[in-house]
């Protein structure tokens, strides 16, 4: 969203000289003022309110028909024992709740989500960031455009098509392309998707092949909205290309690694797909791929328990919650650049 | 002048190359010949179908022709009834339990194929209507055409009390025991029984698993898949076994009772435990046989196999030395039974027009359809006597065998603590055995037994 500050206004967006102003903004508490004060609130609809209105009611009708009601609704069903599609329940407090948080399978599922979902979260960005900044910093405009398609390429697969690709690349004998190069220096074949050892670790690595593009975009789009001016007055100043890259570029572009670390936290808490694919409902080897959304799966779908489910998607949401207040929290701190 | 001409004579030439190489004249279609009208009976009725193909296509292993169902009601279905309306919804097998759930509930819907799991799961949950009423006045309906074991003794189409009938087989999923003579021939082991058993399966599997004496290239005695999401590897040892796993009833899942850490499930597990060394490391993931059925093959014995790889190849090259080379024998249970999937045609308990959905429902199981779907699909059928299923075609025949002898237990898909804990479960502790960390087998069945314990107790 582009747009000012006004007022006490929290707001991730900025005033650039060049680039206009950075993609994401959240808008607090925007007052509207007169030469007197504050204005009074007006009680009269003009033609023009009632037009706003008739123009966001479909909207707001869509979001409280299929976000807000379902989420009330599961919010309800998960102090309920239900027996499959949910026709037939009765009120079990908060049973299901006590079940799931004495369950160690679901604090097995929520560690394995957090280790990966951290893990691919701050590799994804650190690795994405420097490739944006190399491709950025490249004086070849065709190039350029070359290696961003290039990279944004494997954003386009699924992720059915994904998991099958990299279980044939981690294959755990030598017929796994990665076997087969390592072999080359004499290391032994490595279980990657079948010894628990290295699964999370290589469900990391082909999490990170996927999402490169779309971080590596968003940064390119961040990177060339940083002034000139700066880097100019640096170079004055005798600053060397990583000093500038430390000092200007990262603390310029921290609202975008806001976004991309509550995107990230987010998209790994959510992870199910590629697990699914790869380690079946067992999270195999050893549940070491049992993600909390895989737990939620196999309550609803298998077990048919969509009390319990309900309840472990509340449960996550929390954690969800948590971490990214936490993630705001921190960087909260203002620098040079706010 | 002469330009209209020729585009006259083109268009003329375009036409008779269209028509020339064109095929699947309603008459070449299954059943499409001879079709008369069955009644002018009138309705509408909707059908969702999971996974059925309803364009046509080429086969992507054989290259040939498919013809979609569309074509198929056309030459046969629509001229029996013309004026019964038909409206086809084609559900991917992906997330089919949820869409056709969703259907069920929203009453948009009146007959549904789909898993047996997910049709059993419906009835107990009272979205499914009783077929009985239906088959008892209906002289044309022979329920006695079906495979007895399938019809009358499946959680995909009986009651879990087994007074009710629900379902309507139409596709078997084929699940036996396929070996490699050759790499029997190569370890000098004899060949297995016809209705071998779970012992000597291990016993053969453990000799021929290192290097080949003849070729040198490393084999491996086993295969299953490790993360199997309906455990029938585990269904077969349990029946081998005798390790019934639980006491009760599907209509009342709150009281069943557990019997995980019995002596016979001992057995189970010591036997998963030293077969979890032969396979190839890949088949904790599901991997690992992608070679088994055709030449480049180095496994001795697959469990759960359907012979698809060879029966394509045989199809595709008309060679048939893969098909004497891989031979299927029974699967491991006393009679050679093992987990047979079923897949039913189903009735809404909401059907709008409850007569009409019985005469689709009953031509989409019926011999034609499945003939159909044999010669296209290659379906397995439930029929007890598919005399359209290829001469060659001996996976077919045993999976018919195996399924003649099947029976559901309570270890099975239907039973949702099954599905989403004891499988799971199962499968981990192959990949620790496979890893050659086993876990403590009586400790394990402990915690499982309290874990079901657990899993009961919420739902009181």
């Amino acid at each position: 969203m582009v747009g000012v500050c006004p007022g006490q206004a929290q707001c991730f967006g900025r005033s650039l000289n060049k680039g206009g102003y950075i993609i994401i903004s959240v808008h607090t508490k925007v007052e509207a003022y007169t030469a007197n004060g504050p204005a009074k609130r007006r009680l009269k609809l003009t033609r023009n309110d009632w037009a706003g209105y008739a123009f966001s009611t479909p909207l707001l009708i869509g979001v409280l028909a299929f976000a807000i009601y379902p989420m009330l609704a599961a919010l309800y069903m998960s102090f309920q024992q239900t027996s499959g599609s949910g026709l037939t329940a009765q009120w079990v407090g908060l049973s299901n709740y006590t079940y799931i948080l004495n369950d160690p399978i679901f604090w097995k599922s929520l560690t394995n989500t957090m280790y990966m979902g951290v893990l691919s979260m701050l590799l994804g960005i650190g690795v994405s960031f420097i490739l944006a900044s190399l491709i950025n910093s490249l004086k070849w405009d065709l190039g350029k455009n070359m290696f961003k398609g290039i990279y944004f390429l494997p954003n386009v697969v699924s992720a059915v098509a994904t998991s099958l690709l990299f279980s044939f690349l981690f294959y755990p004998d030598q017929a796994g392309l990665l076997n087969y190069v390592i072999g080359w220096f004499g290391i032994e074949p490595v279980g990657w998707f079948t010894n628990s050892q290295y699964s999370r670790f290589s469900i990391v690595m082909m999490s990170m092949w996927g999402a490169l593009g779309y971080n590596t975009i968003i940064f390119l789009a961040g990177l060339q909205s940083v002034p000139r001016d700066l880097y100019e007055a640096a170079e004055v100043d005798g600053a060397s290309g990583i000093r500038k890259w430390l000092h200007i570029t990262i603390p310029y572009l921290r609202p975008i690694f806001v976004f991309m670390f509550i995107m990230g936290t987010i998209g790994g808490m959510k992870r199910f797909s590629d697990v699914w694919l790869i380690g079946g409902t067992a999270g195999n080897p050893d549940g070491s791929l049992m993600t909390s959304v895989l737990y939620i799966y196999r309550s609803a779908f298998l077990a048919s328990q969509m009390g319990l489910a309900t309840a472990a998607s509340y449960l996550l949401f929390v954690v969800i919650l948590i971490l990214t207040m936490f993630l705001m929290v921190m960087n909260s701190r203002k620098n040079s650049f706010d | 002048m002469m330009r209209r001409w020729l585009l006259l004579i083109l268009s003329f030439a375009l036409v008779f190359t269209l028509i020339a190489c064109s095929s699947n004249t309603e008459n070449e279609i299954t059943g499409g010949s001879n079709v008369e009208k069955v009644s002018d009976m009138k309705g509408t009725v909707r059908v969702a179908l999971a996974g059925w193909k309803l364009e046509n296509g080429i086969d992507p292993l054989t290259g040939n022709e498919t013809i979609g169902l569309n074509d198929y009601l056309k030459a046969t279905f629509n001229k029996m009834y013309p004026n019964i309306k038909l409206e086809v919804y084609q559900i991917p097998w992906e997330n089919a339990k949820a869409k056709q759930s969703a259907m069920l509930l929203s009453k948009d819907v009146d007959v549904l194929y789909t898993g047996g799991a997910f049709a059993s799961q419906w009835y107990q949950e009272g979205l499914l209507r009783d077929l009985d009423d239906l088959i008892e006045v209906d002289a044309s309906f022979d329920p006695n055409i079906y495979l007895p074991g399938i019809m009358n003794n499946s959680y995909s189409t009986k009651s879990p009390d087994g007074s009710k009938q629900f379902g309507i087989p139409v596709a078997l999923g084929r699940r036996m025991i396929v070996y490699d003579t050759k790499l029997f021939e190569d370890w000098g082991v004899e060949p297995l029984a016809k209705k071998p058993t779970a012992e000597e399966i291990l016993e053969k599997g453990e000799k021929m698993t290192g290097k080949n004496p003849k070729t040198g290239e490393q084999n491996y005695g086993l295969h299953w898949s490790g993360n199997s999401l309906n455990g029938s590897t585990f269904v077969a040892l349990t029946l081998a076994f005798g390790a019934k796993g639980a006491e009760g009833s599907l209509n009342d899942v709150k009281n069943i009772k557990w019997k995980l850490n019995t002596p016979e499930m001992v057995k189970v597990m010591e036997w998963l435990k030293k077969a979890s060394l032969l396979p190839p490391k890949g088949f904790i993931t599901g991997q690992g046989a992608e070679n088994f059925g055709l030449d480049k093959n180095n496994i001795a014995i697959g469990i759960d196999q359907n012979g698809g790889s060879t029966m394509s190849e045989y199809r595709t090259k008309k060679d048939e030395a893969l098909l004497s080379r891989f031979e299927p024998v029974m699967n491991v249970g006393p009679e050679g039974e093992g987990w047979v999937a079923v897949d039913p045609f189903v009735m809404s308990k909401d059907a709008n027009d409850v007569k009409a959905s019985w005469e689709v429902l009953k031509f989409l199981t019926g011999y034609e359809t499945q003939k159909y779907m044999y010669e296209n699909y290659a379906n397995t059928p439930t029929l007890s006597k598919a005399d359209f299923v290829d001469k060659e075609d001996k996976f077919v025949k045993m999976a018919l065998d195996i399924a003649a002898v099947g029976h559901s237990e309570l270890m099975d898909e239907a039973n949702p603590f099954f599905m989403s804990d004891i499988t799971p479960a199962i499968n981990g502790f192959i990949s620790k055995a496979a890893a050659g960390s086993p876990p403590d087998i009586p400790t394990f069945l402990d915690d499982l037994q309290e874990r079901a314990e657990k899993w009961t107790a919420n739902l009181k």
